[in-house]
């Protein structure tokens, strides 16, 4: 079995990632899937410029390399 | 999505009114997209507040006139009465990092496509794992909750993954440009690439 790990997002769009988890799609192929959740982001300063924002959001851990994929 | 008290019935009447999304994510790009047909771009009023969370709890309590949402948050307000004054679909894909090989990505991709498969053939059997999610769960609880049948199932699509089109992505791409989301001196390339996707469709 091949070992991945997947960042996930809200559950309306990786739905298809958890049903095919669950019901051994994933075991069926020969991965081993473990998920990581991505962070919910919740500020104090709700501006209303773009360039004030990490455009990185939530998916911290694809950006730190704790995940080889995610949803965008 | 408005409260149900609200005065807003189509997007136009939404010029300069605060609008909660979540910058550069599919809320703030999608919202763009919508309401570029009705409202000039300096009267599109967008503040971010990050997870759909916090954008409907700021929609409900008054702080905004509306907020961009998408399931299971828009079932949920409209549950409590609000309403949509323009709703939009966007396309989402998977990023495999570099060290990600191409056999594996496909193999995930299978699955994957028999998953959708699954889904749409009785989406309602699959709707706990939205109901149920901790992040949401915990808040829709103040709002009643939710329950299989509160929603409209044409909402959910699901389709076999695919690479984006040389089309879709040069016309992204200009669209983010326009709008001043990216830097125009990159072209589109430098920020997709397709190889391993492309080979998942040449198998399908």
């Amino acid at each position: 079995m091949k070992k991945v790990v997947s960042e996930t997002s809200g559950p309306v769009f990786s739905l298809p990632w958890f049903v095919a988890k669950d019901e051994g799609f994933f075991q069926e192929e020969g991965i081993d899937m473990e998920f990581v959740e991505s962070l919910a982001v919740k500020v104090d300063h709700h501006t209303t410029n773009p360039e004030e924002v990490d455009p990185i959001l939530g998916h911290t851990p694809f950006e730190d390399q704790q995940v080889a994929i995610y949803r965008a | 999505m408005v409260r149900a008290e609200s005065e807003h019935y189509y997007p136009s009447s939404l010029a300069n009114k605060p609008i909660a999304v979540q910058f550069h994510a599919g809320s703030h790009y999608t919202v763009l997209r919508l309401l570029e047909g009705y409202i000039p771009a300096g009267k599109i009023n967008l503040l971010h507040y990050g997870s759909p969370r916090y954008r409907f709890e700021a929609m409900m309590n008054g702080e905004v006139d509306a907020a961009m949402l998408m399931e299971p948050w828009i079932s949920l307000a409209e549950k409590n009465g609000c309403r949509s004054v323009c709703e939009g679909h966007y396309l989402g894909a998977e990023n495999a990092s570099d060290n990600m090989d191409e056999e594996t990505f496909t193999a995930i991709n299978r699955a994957v496509v028999k998953a959708v498969d699954l889904i749409n053939s009785d989406k309602k059997r699959f709707l706990h794992y939205l109901i149920d999610w901790p992040r949401f769960a915990e808040a829709a609880a103040d709002w009643g909750g939710l329950t299989v049948d509160d929603f409209h199932l044409p909402r959910l699509r699901y389709a076999h993954p695919r690479p984006y089109t040389e089309e879709q992505l040069e016309d992204t791409y200009n669209w983010m440009v326009r709008w001043d989301l990216l830097n125009a001196a990159v072209c589109a390339t430098d920020y997709v690439d397709n190889r391993d996707a492309e080979a998942i469709a040449a198998d399908d």
